[in-house]
């Protein structure tokens, strides 16, 4: 649907939040469930959710401290 | 076309029950509430006139004294728009914390673009909005008199004054 769908979906999204934070949900364990509700009315959020409801970004860092001493002739 | 300032305005519109739970959690963080309307809703024109005093000092109980307001305001300007303010007045913030409509006119016009061309065939953008064509106080179907000279509050007075 293009950028200009992803940006309505996104700003959907924060509003939702703000007003189940603001009125006093848990929208820490009731986040999904907040998002989901809000997608009914909007299309554009509905079809995020769908493209992106089974990526889950669980992997270790990449930006750690594993530098290897070289090994120096002493 | 359905304008988008402020917060919650791609949410469908609040309902009362819904505004006051939104003021209950400003005065809750000791905001101060404010009420504002316009028929002027350019993006750039974010002071908007104000709707008799910032409500200072409320507690967290009292949501009905700023509900009754807004509802003053909704009737007395059912042809404009009108946001509610709460202001954080504490040290270091001293702004606006939390802005969102719950009025609106019936029929929204929306905007045109506008295309100055200057020198060197360069081109200059600006937003129009098609209500202000009109002069103040006749604008979205108000059937008023002119405000254009009406000082601030735009000659209106208020129910209760």
């Amino acid at each position: 649907m293009g950028v200009a769908a992803g940006a309505t979906a996104n700003r959907v999204a924060v509003e939702a939040m703000i007003q189940a934070r603001n009125e006093g949900q848990d929208f820490y364990s009731e986040g999904p469930d907040i998002l989901a509700k809000a997608a009914k009315g909007c299309p554009e959020l509905n079809a995020a959710l769908e493209v992106w409801k089974d990526i889950t970004f669980e992997y270790t860092s990449t930006d750690t401290a594993d530098v290897v001493v070289t090994p120096t002739p002493s | 076309m359905r304008i988008t300032q402020g917060t919650f305005s791609f949410l469908p519109d609040f309902t009362d029950e819904q505004i006051e739970a939104q003021l209950r959690y400003a005065l809750s963080n000791g905001w101060a509430i404010m009420v504002e309307h316009t028929d002027d809703p350019h993006p750039r024109n974010s002071l908007w006139e104000m709707w008799g005093q910032p409500l200072f000092e409320l507690e967290e109980n009292e949501v009905e004294v700023a509900m009754r307001e807004v509802r003053a305001a909704r009737e007395a300007c059912p042809h404009e728009y009108v946001k509610i303010v709460a202001y954080d007045r504490s040290l270091g913030r001293q702004t606006t914390a939390l802005s969102f409509i719950v009025g609106r006119p019936p029929d929204e016009p929306g905007f045109r673009v506008e295309r100055q061309e200057k020198a060197d065939r360069q081109i200059r953008y600006t937003l129009h909005a098609y209500a202000t064509d009109v002069p103040s106080g006749r604008r979205y179907g108000a059937r008023g008199t002119s405000t254009a000279n009406g000082g601030p509050s735009g000659g209106r007075v208020r129910p209760d004054a």
